[in-house]
C-alpha cells in the first residue's frame, strides 16, 4: 500500500522550525512564504484591510523575536504564528474599545469581536488551510467526516476502501490537525 | 445525528474541541487573501534594523547562562547582572542611533521595582519610536506563570494615579505598540497589574510591579 502521508515532508517542516529557533533570517522567509496568506487572510477578516498588513506585520516580527520561546515539539509553526495574531487582534480589540477615539473603528467589524469568537475564527482558518496541507486522500476523509458528516463506514463505502484504511487515514489527519492545535495553544501573548 | 461516538472516531482526550472545530470550519475559512507584495519587505526590514540595535533575546539568554551557573538562590547578584546586560543594550542602542540610520530612536526608560514580593522577578521598560509609532518593549525575568483566572496587564498610568490607560495584557517579555491617543508624556507610569479574568476592564488595584519613565 501506498503511504499516504510520505515522511519527509515533516521531516523538511521539522528543520525549518529548528532553523527558526536558531535565529535563520531565511528561515523566517521560507515561513512567511508559506502561512503569510493564513496570517494576513485572519487579520483581513477580522481587522479589515487597511490594519491588516501592519498587524501581519507585527505578527512575524513578533514571531522572530521571540522565536527561542517557541518549540517544534510542542506544536506547529503555524498553529504558533497563528496563536500570535489571535492575541494581537485581540489586544487590538481590547485598547480600541477602550479608545474613545477608536471606538467606531472597533464596532466596524462583522466579526464578533469578543475575544471567543476572535479565538475560534482564528482555529476554524487554521484548521482549513491545515487540512489543505494534508495528503490528499486523508483530507478528502477527514472532509467528509467532519464537514460532511458522514460516518466511517460511508465513507470506507464511498472510497471503495476497508474501514480499517479509512480510520487509519482520518487517524493520521487528526494527529497532524492535533499539531497545528497544540502550537496553538502553545503560543504566547507578546 | 451521533456518528461520532466513541466506537465509530476514536479521538484522545481534548479532541471534542478538535471536532466541534472542524464541523463548524465553512468554506470562508478557507484562507484566501494573498499579502500584498511589499509585505514581506516591510518585514523583512524591520528584522534587519531591529538587529541594528539589539540582539534579540540575547540578554535572556545570557541571564538564563548566568543563572543557571550561579544557581537559582542569588537574585542579587542576578538583578546586578542584569542591570549591567540593560545598560549595555541601552549603549548599543545610542550608538546605533549615532551612526547612520536609525531605525529605532530611545525615548524613555523605566526600571520596575517590585510592589510586593515577587522572587526573582524582575522587568524594565523602554519606550522607543519606531517607523512614526511608539513602542514600549518590555523586558522580563523570571516572570512566573498568572495564578489561574488571572492574568498579567500592561499599563501607563499618569503621575497622578488616576488614569491608567491599559496597553494589554502580558505574559512576560514583548514588543507593545503604544496607541497614538495616549501621549507617554502624561503617563509616564509603567505598571503590571494582576488582573482577574472577570470581564470588568478596570484596573484590580493590584499592582505587581511599577516604575516611571525618565
Amino acid at each position: 500500500m501506498i503511504d499516504p502521508e510520505p515522511s519527509s515532508r515533516a521531516t523538511v517542516a521539522e528543520t525549518l522550525a529548528d532553523r527558526f529557533s536558531a535565529g535563520d533570517e531565511n528561515a523566517l522567509a521560507e515561513i512567511y512564504a508559506e502561512h503569510g496568506r493564513l496570517v494576513y487572510s485572519f487579520c483581513r477578516r477580522t481587522l479589515g484591510p487597511e490594519r491588516a498588513e501592519d498587524v501581519t506585520q507585527d505578527v512575524f516580527f513578533a514571531a522572530w523575536k521571540s522565536r527561542g520561546r517557541y518549540n517544534p515539539a510542542s506544536g506547529s509553526i503555524a498553529g504558533w504564528l497563528m496563536g500570535i495574531a489571535r492575541f494581537k487582534v485581540i489586544d487590538l480589540y481590547r485598547v480600541e474599545a477602550r479608545n474613545p477615539l477608536a471606538s467606531e473603528a472597533a464596532q466596524d467589524h462583522e466579526q464578533g469581536t469578543e475575544s471567543p469568537g476572535v479565538e475560534n475564527t482564528a482555529l476554524r482558518m487554521l484548521l482549513a488551510d491545515a487540512l489543505e496541507t494534508l495528503p490528499e486522500r486523508s483530507r478528502q476523509m477527514v472532509e467528509h467526516a467532519f464537514l460532511h458528516d458522514l460516518t466511517q463506514s460511508q465513507i470506507a463505502e464511498r472510497f471503495d476502501l476497508p474501514l480499517g484504511t479509512v480510520k487509519s487515514d482520518i487517524r493520521r489527519g487528526l494527529e497532524r490537525l492535533r499539531r497545528h492545535m497544540e502550537g496553538f495553544d502553545d503560543s504566547v501573548r507578546l | 445525528m451521533t456518528q461520532f461516538d466513541s466506537d465509530d472516531l476514536r479521538g484522545e482526550p481534548g479532541d471534542e474541541r478538535l471536532f466541534s472545530l472542524l464541523r463548524s470550519v465553512t468554506d470562508d475559512d478557507f484562507p484566501a487573501m494573498d499579502p500584498p507584495p511589499g509585505l514581506w519587505d516591510s518585514i523583512a526590514d524591520r528584522v534587519r534594523e531591529d538587529a541594528v540595535v539589539n540582539e534579540p533575546d540575547a540578554h535572556d539568554e545570557l541571564a538564563e547562562r548566568r543563572d543557571r551557573r550561579s544557581g537559582t538562590g542569588r537574585p542579587v547578584m542576578w538583578l546586578a547582572a542584569a542591570a549591567v546586560v540593560v545598560c549595555l543594550v541601552g549603549v548599543g542602542a545610542a550608538i546605533a542611533a549615532n551612526s547612520g540610520p536609525a531605525p529605532e530612536r530611545l525615548i524613555a526608560k523605566a526600571q520596575l521595582e517590585q510592589l510586593e514580593p515577587l522572587g526573582e522577578t524582575a522587568a524594565s521598560a523602554r519606550l522607543v519610536e519606531e517607523g512614526g509609532s511608539k513602542h514600549l518593549i518590555i523586558d522580563a525575568q523570571n516572570m512566573a506563570a498568572a495564578p489561574e483566572g488571572s492574568q498579567y496587564e500592561l499599563w501607563l498610568i499618569d503621575s497622578d494615579v488616576t488614569k491608567p490607560r491599559s496597553l494589554g495584557v502580558v505574559t512576560g517579555s514583548g514588543d507593545i505598540v503604544v496607541p497614538s491617543s495616549i501621549n507617554p508624556k502624561d503617563y509616564p507610569i509603567v505598571d503590571i497589574s494582576l488582573e482577574p479574568i472577570d470581564g470588568d476592564s478596570k484596573h484590580s488595584g493590584h499592582s505587581l510591579m511599577r516604575g516611571s519613565l525618565f
